[in-house]
C-alpha cells in the first residue's frame, strides 16, 4: 500500500474533522471512527483536488476503511497516468 | 368549538399518472415511473434516471394567458389544484385557502430556462395557482425541504381547525431541477437505474417532479356542500432536531412520529400503516427504520406494513409527500397498501414489513406519512378513515 496516500489521506481527514491523526486507525470503519456518510463526501471533495482526480458513482458506498481508500485512490491515480501517458503518446504521434 | 377535518378532493400529476384512476392503478399495480432523464443532457455523467412527468402540458388541466412564461413547478403545483378542485367539485375560491410547500420553486430562472425573475421566489407558485383560480384568503408558502408537503397540509389543517377557513387547498410541488439533480449526484446519493428503499443492497435516490394537492375542509363545510370524503385529518407532529445538514436523526424522526400521535389523540397500536419517507439512501432508511422500531416495538411491528412509494415515484422533492398523503388518503379509501418495489435482499438493519413487490390488501383505519426533509425538518401527518 503506498504509505504517502496514507499519509495525506489521514492528514485530509484530520484536517477536516479535527479527529487526531494518531487517533486514526485505517484499518477501522469509518463509522466506528466517527464518520457519517456526509463527512465522508467532504473528505472526498478535498481528496478530489488534491489529486485533481474525480471519484466515479460506483465503489464509494462500499468503502469502510481508510486503507481501502487509499487503494481505491492509488487505482484512480493510475488511471488517470495511463490516460495522461496515452494521450501524450498520440499527441506525440500526431506531432503536437 | 374545534373544526373535524377531512379531505374531500384529491389532484396529481406525477411520473405515473395525471388523474387519481391512473395514479392509484400504476401505484397498486407496483409500475415505476422511472425513465431516462430527457429534459437535460446527462452524458457526461454517470447517473441518467429520474422520475420525470413525459409529455406535460398544463394547458389540459387550464388556461392561463401566459403560460409559455411559467416555470414548471408554477404549471405542476396549478394543475394539480385545479384537478384537486374538480374533485370535490369546488366553484367559487374566494373565500378557500392555500397553503403550498415547495423546495425547487422558480429555481428554473437560475438554470436559465425561464427569463422573468417575478418567477423566480417559491411564494411565486402559490401566487401563480391563486391568480389562476381566483383565490383571495389566507396564502401561505412553504419552504420545508422534502417535507414541504405535510407541513403545508398541517398547516391547513390547523386553519380549518381553529376555525379561521372552511377549505384550504393544501399540498406541494416540484419540477426536476437540474441543480437538485446534480447536488445529489455530488453527494453519491443517486441510484443508477433503480430506487430500493430498505434493501440491503440500495445504492440512493432518483430525483422526480410533480405536485400533490388536497382538499381539506371541516365536517361541517363537507357535509352542507355534501362533498365526497376520502379521510378524516387527524392531526399531525414535527421536529426540528438541528442534527445534520443532510441527515436525519433517530430521535428527531422518533420525537416527530411520537409528536403526531399525541397530537393526533391516537396510540401507537391504533397505527395500520405507514407510509415511510423511504428514500433508498443508506442512512435515511436506516434512521427511519430504527426510530420506528423504537417507537413502535417489536410486537406491534409484526402487524404493522411500512412501504415507501418512491420506489416507483423517485423523490418528488417538495412535493413528495403531499403525493405519498394523498396515496394515503387513497390506500384508506381503497383498502389497499401500495407496495415497496425493487425489494429483493432483506437488510437486518432495515427489517420491517415494507409490503415487498406486491401490493396489499387490507382495511385501514388509522395511517401515519412520514416525511423527513434536509436539515432536520421533519413533519408526520395521521389521516384515519372517516366515520
Amino acid at each position: 500500500m503506498n504509505e504517502k496516500i496514507r499519509k495525506e489521506v489521514i492528514e485530509t481527514i484530520s484536517n477536516l474533522t479535527k479527529i487526531p491523526k494518531e487517533a486514526i486507525d485505517p484499518a477501522i470503519s469509518f463509522r466506528d471512527a466517527g464518520l457519517d456518510s456526509f463527512a465522508l463526501v467532504e473528505v472526498v471533495f478535498s481528496l478530489e483536488n488534491y489529486y485533481d482526480i474525480t471519484f466515479p458513482q460506483e465503489g464509494l458506498l462500499d468503502i469502510v476503511t481508510v486503507n481501502e481508500l487509499v487503494d481505491f485512490i492509488e487505482k484512480l491515480l493510475a488511471e488517470k497516468e495511463k490516460t495522461e501517458s496515452d494521450s501524450g503518446t498520440k499527441e506525440a504521434k500526431d506531432g503536437k | 368549538m374545534e373544526n373535524r377535518v377531512v379531505v374531500s378532493g384529491l389532484g396529481i400529476v406525477s411520473s405515473l399518472g395525471s388523474s387519481i384512476d391512473e395514479f392509484w392503478s400504476n401505484l397498486t399495480e407496483g409500475k415505476s415511473g422511472i425513465s431516462q432523464v430527457s429534459s437535460f443532457d446527462t452524458s457526461n455523467l454517470e447517473r441518467h434516471y429520474a422520475g420525470e412527468v413525459k409529455e406535460f402540458d398544463p394547458s389540459k388541466f387550464y388556461s392561463f394567458s401566459d403560460m409559455a412564461l411559467m416555470p414548471r413547478t408554477h404549471q405542476l403545483a396549478a394543475s394539480a389544484t385545479v384537478l384537486a378542485a374538480g374533485d370535490a367539485c369546488l366553484k367559487d375560491f374566494k373565500d378557500v385557502g392555500l397553503a403550498l410547500g415547495s423546495l425547487v420553486g422558480g429555481l428554473e430562472y437560475v438554470e436559465g430556462l425561464t427569463k422573468d425573475i417575478s418567477t423566480y421566489p417559491v411564494n411565486s407558485v402559490s401566487a401563480h395557482v391563486c391568480d389562476v383560480l381566483g383565490i383571495e384568503s389566507g396564502v401561505y408558502t412553504l419552504s420545508c425541504a422534502c417535507a414541504a408537503g405535510n407541513y403545508a397540509i398541517s398547516l391547513a389543517y390547523d386553519m380549518i381547525k381553529s376555525g379561521k377557513e372552511d377549505i384550504v387547498l393544501a399540498g406541494g410541488a416540484d419540477y426536476f431541477s437540474m441543480s437538485i439533480f446534480l447536488s445529489f449526484y455530488r453527494l453519491f446519493s443517486l441510484s443508477a437505474a433503480r430506487c430500493q428503499p430498505f434493501d440491503k443492497n440500495r445504492r440512493g435516490l432518483l430525483p422526480a417532479e410533480g405536485a400533490g394537492m388536497l382538499v381539506l375542509e371541516s365536517l361541517s363545510s363537507a357535509k352542507r356542500r355534501g362533498a365526497r370524503i376520502y379521510a378524516e385529518v387527524l392531526g399531525y407532529g414535527t421536529s426540528v432536531d438541528a442534527y445534520h445538514a443532510v441527515i436525519p436523526s433517530e430521535e428527531g424522526v422518533y420525537s416527530c412520529m411520537m409528536n403526531a400521535l399525541d397530537y393526533s389523540g391516537v396510540a401507537a397500536s391504533d397505527i395500520d400503516y405507514i407510509s415511510a419517507h423511504g428514500t433508498g439512501t443508506v442512512p435515511n432508511d436506516y434512521v427511519e427504520c430504527k426510530a420506528i422500531k423504537k417507537l413502535f416495538g417489536e410486537k406491534l411491528l409484526k402487524n404493522l406494513p411500512v412501504s415507501s412509494i418512491k420506489s416507483m415515484l423517485g423523490h418528488a422533492m417538495g412535493a413528495a409527500s403531499s403525493i405519498e398523503a394523498l396515496s394515503c388518503c387513497l390506500a384508506i379509501d381503497k383498502a389497499f397498501i401500495p407496495p415497496t418495489i425493487n425489494y429483493e435482499t432483506p437488510d437486518p438493519d432495515c427489517d420491517i414489513d415494507c409490503v415487498p413487490n406486491q401490493a396489499r390488501k387490507k382495511a385501514l383505519d388509522v395511517v401515519l406519512n412520514n416525511s423527513f426533509g434536509f436539515g432536520g425538518m421533519n413533519c408526520s401527518v395521521v389521516f384515519s378513515r372517516f366515520s
